[in-house]
């Protein structure tokens, strides 16, 4: 060892008296975390470093420790408070103390954690993703599919093993207004950080046979709220705006709506509110089709009465027009039959007034009627005598009266000037 | 004798050529007691057959 110079043990103990007179105590520092382990024992190994805000580049960095004993305590204490896991890439408000060991190096001894730091700062990061999203132009882009009316064939993303997909399946199969559903199965990871590739390789699978599928729902359940920031994926939640089917979510949690949720066609808060969502679907369905058959039958029972309402109105018309025709054709019957009489009566009358005359002129002429006022006819030999010269004394005359006749012999005649002729 | 079957116009003219032919006074006694005989037997179905033909013109009118 030469003149004048430190072993490497004696200036690091030099470094280890300084920090610990220079830096004693404890410092809130806020660093990301780059890489993170637990050894057998429940110490905490971390990887901490700091990155310029501006281009990503490293300013600085550094290990860290939590030991078992904090730890054990800290770790969940943060993940309920946080909604997030202790993690690679999660920003830290931690409270730690500066360590220089002249073995192991310079560490940060972290004895707490502010939970509240790393929950805005999600936050923030959360809201960067929506607003990536939104300059990308398609956060909405799954909402504006035209959702199916009957949803019924359903591919399902969930791990088989999720207590969700079960509640899910149960809901479906068992649903109270007996509906048919169609699901099938596409297995994927629903937490940790292969949350994104597990799901879009599935979602993948799905595009395959894209035509025998009206919609996806993604499921999950039963997990911490911790798992759930893992779906504020920037890349996830794009591919699920691109996807040609509507896409329902069953990942949620009560109050928390992850970027994925905003960007699917429907989220629910359950597995099984997905499941009563699609039979709230073809119920819907069912009872716009039973609204249509109400709506045909009054509209046929519409036409049916004004149809009915017309036939009445024509046949009061008909009626109306058809009693006025008879009317009139009975008016004109009666007219015809009264001229037809009248005619008949004249035509009668001038026969009966004909008649009488013949009758009258045949009394005239009636010798019978001549002999009965007191008139005779005298014949001789049968033969009407006009003229007195015709009879010479001696003829034997025939006196035709009114009631028989008188035979007689003729003396003496008289000539016009009744002078005696003989 | 026995109801002829003459028509009612045809009966008309036989009682006016025969009326006409007594009114010129020239047939005998005999021919013109025949011929009035004729006439007013003629005159008589005439009767008949207008009152009939009343009777059934009636009828009909009625009933319709």
């Amino acid at each position: 060892m030469s003149e004048g110079s430190l072993s490497l043990s004696d200036i690091l103990q030099q470094v280890k008296k300084v920090l610990g007179k220079e830096l004693p105590g404890s410092y809130w520092i806020v660093a990301e975390i780059l890489e993170l382990h637990e050894n057998r024992n429940g110490h905490c190994y971390l990887e901490l470093i700091e990155k310029s805000p501006e281009n990503d580049t490293l300013l600085a960095r550094a290990k860290g420790t939590i030991w078992a004993s904090r730890y054990s305590m800290l770790r969940p204490f943060f993940e309920t408070a946080a909604g997030t896991k202790l993690k690679s890439g999660i920003k830290l408000l931690c409270k730690a103390s500066v360590e220089f060991h002249p073995q192991y190096g310079f560490s940060l001894n972290i004895t707490d954690i502010d939970p509240s730091y790393t929950l805005g700062d999600l936050a923030r990061k959360k809201q960067e993703v929506i607003r990536k999203l939104r300059e990308e132009g398609v956060m909405d882009m799954n909402k504006e599919i035209p959702f199916p009316a009957v949803p019924q064939r359903i591919a399902v993303i969930s791990s088989d093993s999720a207590a969700g997909y079960g509640d899910f399946m149960e809901s479906i199969r068992n649903n109270s207004h007996g509906f048919q559903f169609y699901t099938r199965l596409f297995p994927s990871v629903m937490q940790g950080d292969d949350v994104p590739g597990s799901v879009t390789a599935a979602l993948d699978k799905i595009f395959e046979s894209e035509s025998e599928f009206d919609c996806v729902a993604i499921i999950r359940g039963g997990g911490s709220k911790a798992d759930l920031e893992i779906f504020n994926h920037h890349d996830l939640a794009y591919f699920i705006t691109q996807f040609p089917l509507p896409v329902i979510t069953g990942i949620g949690h009560e109050r928390d709506e992850s970027v994925v949720d905003m960007v699917a066609a429907h989220s629910l808060k359950t597995p099984t509110a997905v499941a009563e969502f699609l039979v709230d679907q073809l119920l819907a369905f069912e009872f716009q089709l039973s609204a249509l058959h109400d709506q045909l039958a009054s509209s046929v029972k519409r036409i049916v009465q004004v149809g009915s309402t017309m036939l009445e109105r024509f046949r009061g018309d008909l009626k109306h027009f058809s009693k006025g025709y008879t009317e009139r054709r009975s008016e004109q019957l009666q007219q015809t039959r009264l001229l037809m009489e009248r005619g008949i009566s004249g035509i009668m009358t001038r026969k009966r007034d004909h008649l009488t005359l013949l009758e009258t002129r045949t009394e005239l002429v009636n010798p019978h009627n001549i002999l009965k006022r007191g008139y005779s006819m005298t014949l001789l030999k049968g033969k009407a005598i006009l003229k007195s010269e015709d009879v010479k004394p001696g003829d034997m005359l025939e006196t035709r009266l009114y009631d028989g006749k008188i035979m007689s012999k003729a003396e003496i005649t008289n000539g016009k000037d009744g002078k005696r002729k003989n | 004798m026995a109801k002829e079957k003459i028509s009612y116009d045809d009966a008309v003219k036989e009682i006016e050529t025969t009326l006409e032919k007594i009114e010129a006074g020239d047939l005998g006694v005999d021919e013109l007691a025949e011929k009035v005989g004729r006439v007013t037997e003629l005159l008589k179905i005439c009767r008949d057959r207008l009152h009939k033909t009343e009777e059934q013109i009636d009828k009909i009118l009625d009933e319709s």
